[in-house]
């Protein structure tokens, strides 16, 4: 086993090489290969998807990252350590591909007793307890074992507990299986989150538009092999193609636009009046269902995102509970400011270079006072921007307010 | 979480309302207005019975009231059977049920102790605790909890009252003792081998041991978590067959016999039974005497049949050790034979400490005539130190006593000498009686009192204890790599044998003999292999088989730890002493080396599998 270098520990959270996995039969002959000679890097700071459909290797692959499972070849490393290593669980989250909760425990006892595995003391882990079922919106049904829980429910508190840890790496295996939109939403939402805390984040998956949205890199698995990775902008550009995104237009103005390109020798255009994404026009009309006050018996609104996993600046240290209810205050005065009711305009593209013809140049400027038809991807954010989050926030409860506020 | 209010303001009016009661009503009632105060404590009593369950109601999800409803409903409802049975005359079942409260109040309280003991921020205690919560909250261990809690407190009615009080606590001893031995044992056999397989197959131990938790520690805690449980069980069904024993003992004893009888019952049984007693078994004056019979005995033996034994002029290589152990029986035997008209002289040796224990000896013996008695009573001369015998209590020389029959003589420790021996000679010189004789072994034997009953029966569960630690392990081992039931079966087979290894070694011993040239296990393994390739030239394979089967057999009985020898069932319901050295042995035969063992295959196995196998 080569031992990956120290310049590349910190670089790299998770090493393989030429990693393989055979499953034997009960005779200890080989009948499956689940996993065949991948490379995978999975960089310190970003967002790696692991793409496949259903039996491509990807929780195999995940497994042997996590120890579970031992390597019938090759080498990985993770922070620089073997998998089985127990000093590095400390800095791992996982969320598995299924509720492997205890049933007869509810949900604070189900983090309590994985806070207690990472020798948080009681304060400590109490405090993180209360705000993540605020987070995942479980606080209101917390003393329910997690037996009588649905689905989604316990997608929420198996997130929780992978969380409970503040942990470097968080390792989701098909993290939105189960969960509706707004639960999508939301951990999509978190996982840009964490990115921004400088948190890795390993993304197990077999539905490309949940991952599509949050991914810096991936990788697509099939048969056991990695058949493509890359960026994901490199991965998804098309080169043979240009969009132009516009204001409404007329039926006239759309056919000058067509003559004028026609005249630039650009045929075959494919003109589409403007859509926006199933999810947007759900979250839209969960959230006027919501501030009209309709009541629900599942899980309750999700809160924030728990302070103590998204600030790692100047007094990120400081772990009282005084320190983070004052953290959680700071977010929540962010919350309570007037938030637009629609969803926010994305980051609108940049403004190609003039082209010299003035017909281009004017319809690809944009129309004072008009709104985007529909949210365009959210770009790529650079290095170091918080990207807007896709959702509107609701204002906050000024229940939940006053209790953190004590 | 903090408290809330509303729920402090609940039990202060709780409280407002039982000390306004209490208190109007004390003081009603000490100014003579006794209609008055009836009425107020009624009123009072009926105000805070409602406003009591309706908190309990409104409350019931916090924790300590949920704990709080369950107890006071189970005390009202046994409360209230135990009522209803002592108005109805059934005394018997009134007592039953309240034992049956005792010991189900006793593990309820236990229990919330039992967590908060393992609720430190510890990755093994927190495994631990989360193992008695699905104990109790999956009702695996509540189908045993139950079990213990109803037939502890049942049993002792379902001896009859006719018989002797001191055989039907020697019997209530016995059978409880079995019955919380063998449920306990399972039940640990069970939840040890289910905790590891389930969550191996369910897959939580993807979650657990995906953080900083070592596989050592995942079983370490698991034990913990087992052996809080059994210890909390354990103490209560000591606690529960202690109080029985007593409850036993004040009920009216025998219902036959005269009052004297009646009495001369009660004392015996708490001072043969309810007691923690050392005995010593008789050996002869001379000390040659026995072995010199048993050469004689073996001679003839081998003079009778060479082929068989061998010349009597040859080394002894054909003699079997069971076949020896009966010889040396045979000659116990007869030395504790007395014909008509003989005498024999029976020293007791080790009573050094016996001055100490009380001011008396108890000499219990079992006469048995081998011949027709007129009156079925045995008429025996005794002597102490060659002096005549007088009961130390009453004075009486030994009366005749009923053949057959245990029978329990006092004599005054004083009598023992300096280096404590005791000489007991017997006489069989009633003329025309038959011959008498006293099985070796328990045939005849002093006890003296070293101790009280309650110590003795807690070094009695606690052997019991250090045996489910054994057992415990062996599920976790078991579990790591078979499935629930294969498991289960594997762990029961290996607990039959070792309470049973005493019986397998014998059977083995019998079912294919091997005669070995000189003593030891290379001279034996030589002579074992040498004999099966004979039969198996000879052509007798189920010989030959029978050989390899005694061989898997002794290795097994070897490798599992001998429970049989530690066992506290027999030596609390005759009331002997649970010696410290029993306790040892137990701790370290059992609880360190087997354990031990055990937990070091556990780890090995643990380490080596992966968690999440597939087999295809």
């Amino acid at each position: 086993m080569v031992a990956p270098t120290p310049a590349d520990d910190h670089e790299h959270t998770i090493r393989c090489a030429r990693l393989s996995k055979v499953f034997k039969d009960f005779w200890l002959r080989d009948r499956v290969k689940a996993v065949d000679g991948i490379d995978l890097d999975v960089r310190r700071g970003e967002v790696f998807g692991l793409l496949g459909p259903n039996g491509s290797g990807k929780s195999t692959t995940i497994k042997m990252i996590l120890g579970l499972l031992h390597p019938s070849s090759g080498v990985i490393s993770v922070f620089g350590k073997n998998p089985r290593d127990v000093s590095i669980k400390n800095d791992i989250g996982y969320l598995p591909e299924d509720s492997y909760l205890y049933r007869f425990l509810n949900a604070r006892e189900t983090l309590d007793y994985y806070g207690k595995l990472f020798h948080q003391d009681r304060r400590k882990r109490q405090n993180r307890i209360d705000m993540l079922l605020e987070m995942v919106g479980l606080d209101k049904v917390q003393r329910r074992p997690i037996g009588e829980y649905s689905k989604g429910m316990q997608r929420r508190i198996g997130l929780a507990q992978a969380l409970i840890n503040d942990p470097k790496l968080l390792i989701l295996d098909e993290p939105t299986t189960g969960m509706d939109p707004i639960g999508t939403r939301q951990i999509k939402d978190l996982i840009l989150h964490l990115k921004d805390s400088g948190k890795t984040v390993l993304l197990c998956s077999h539905l490309l538009s949940d991952v599509e949205d949050v991914t810096d890199r991936a990788a697509i698995m099939f048969g056991g092999k990695v058949r493509r990775s890359g960026d994901m902008d490199e991965l998804l550009t098309r080169h043979d193609e240009t969009t132009l995104t516009t204001p409404a237009l007329t039926d006239a103005e759309t056919e000058k636009m067509l003559a004028l390109l026609g005249q630039a020798g650009v045929h075959d255009v494919k003109v589409k009046q403007g859509r926006q994404r199933l999810e947007s026009l759900f979250l839209e009309i969960v959230e006027n269902a919501q501030r009209t006050g309709v009541a629900t018996a599942g899980a309750g609104n999700a809160g924030q995102v728990a302070a103590f996993l998204t600030d790692h600046t100047g007094d990120a240290a400081d772990t009282s509970p005084d320190a983070e209810k004052q953290r959680a205050a700071r977010v929540l005065d962010d919350l309570i400011a007037p938030t637009p009711a629609a969803m926010p305009e994305p980051p609108k593209p940049a403004a190609p270079a003039p082209a010299a013809d003035d017909v281009l140049a004017d319809l690809t400027s944009p129309t004072p006072g008009a709104a985007p038809a529909s949210p365009p991807r959210p770009a790529a954010p650079a290095s170091g921007s918080t990207p807007t989050p896709a959702t509107p926030r609701p204002k906050a409860d000024q229940d939940v307010l006053d209790d953190l506020m004590g | 979480m903090p408290t809330p209010k509303p729920l402090v303001r609940w039990l202060s009016v709780l409280a407002v309302l039982v000390a306004a009661t209490a208190g109007f009503g004390g003081l009603l009632w000490a100014q003579e207005a006794i209609t008055p105060a009836r009425a107020v404590l009624g009123i009072g009593q009926v105000a805070t019975a409602l406003w009591l369950m309706r908190g309990l109601f409104v409350w019931r999800h916090v924790g300590w009231v949920e704990r709080a409803t369950r107890l006071i409903v189970l005390t009202l409802t046994l409360g209230l059977a135990a009522l209803l049975c002592e108005q109805l005359g059934f005394r018997s079942a009134a007592i039953m049920f309240l034992g049956m409260w005792g010991m189900a109040a006793g593990f309820m309280l236990g229990l919330p102790l039992l967590r908060f003991t393992l609720s430190g921020p510890r990755p093994v205690f927190s495994v631990a605790r989360t193992l008695v919560d699905e104990a109790i909250r999956m009702k695996l261990a509540l189908i045993f909890v139950v079990g213990v809690v109803l037939l502890v407190p049942f049993l002792p009615f379902t001896l009859a009252g006719e018989t002797r009080l001191q055989y039907r606590v020697e019997s209530f001893l016995t059978y409880a003792l079995m019955l919380v031995t063998v449920l306990l044992s399972v039940m640990t056999i069970l939840l040890a081998c289910r905790t590891v397989s389930s969550e191996l197959s369910e897959r939580q131990a993807f979650l657990t041991l995906t953080k900083p938790v070592g596989r050592v520690q995942y079983l370490a805690g698991k034990w913990l978590g087992l052996m809080g449980l059994n210890l909390l069980l354990t103490a209560v069904a000591g606690v529960g067959i202690y109080a029985f024993t007593q409850v036993l003992v004040t009920s009216a004893a025998a219902q036959v016999g005269s009052d004297e009888d009646r009495f001369i019952d009660y004392v015996a049984t708490r001072e043969q039974v309810l007691t923690a007693r050392r005995s010593a078994a008789p050996v002869p004056v001379d000390e040659s005497t026995l072995a010199v019979d048993f050469e004689r005995r073996l001679y003839e033996l081998r003079l009778k049949n060479p082929q068989r034994f061998g010349d009597p002029g040859d080394p002894i290589t054909q003699v079997t050790d069971t076949q020896r152990d009966l010889v040396r029986f045979e000659a116990m035997r007869e030395w504790m034979t007395l014909p008509n008209r003989n005498a024999r002289t029976y020293r007791f040796t080790g009573l050094g400490g016996a001055d100490d224990a009380g001011p008396t000896l108890q000499l219990r013996f079992q006469p048995k005539a081998a011949g027709q008695l007129e009156d079925n009573r045995v008429g025996l001369g005794l002597r102490v130190n060659d002096r005549p015998f007088a009961d130390a209590r009453t004075g009486a020389p030994l009366p005749r006593v009923r053949n057959d029959t245990w029978h329990v003589a006092y004599i005054a420790s004083e009598l023992v000498r300096d280096d404590g021996t005791l000489d007991i000679t017997l006489l069989n010189d009633v003329p025309g009686q038959p011959t008498v004789r006293f099985e070796p072994g328990e045939g005849m034997e002093i006890f003296y009192s070293v101790g009280g009953f309650g110590a003795n029966l807690a070094k009695g569960m606690a052997v019991l204890w250090v045996r489910l630690a054994f057992l415990a392990m062996l599920g976790l081992a078991a579990a790591t790599f078979l499935s629930f039931p294969v498991a289960c079966m594997a762990c029961l087979l290996v607990f039959l044998a070792a309470v049973g290894s005493s019986f397998l070694d014998k059977s083995l011993a019998d079912y294919a003999a091997v005669y070995a040239d000189a003593p030891g296990p290379w001279a034996y393994a030589t002579a074992a292999v040498t004999k099966f390739f004979a039969k198996l030239g000879e052509g007798e394979f189920f010989d030959a088989f029978k050989m390899i089967i005694r061989l898997i057999g002794e290795a097994f009985t070897l490798a599992v730890p001998p429970m049989a020898r530690y066992s506290p069932t027999p030596l609390l319901a005759d009331g002997r002493a649970v010696e410290w050295s029993l306790v040892g042995g137990a701790v370290l035969r059992i609880g360190v080396i087997s354990t031990g063992v055990v937990a070091i295959f556990a780890a090995w196995s643990f380490n080596r599998r992966e968690i999440a196998r597939v087999i295809v």
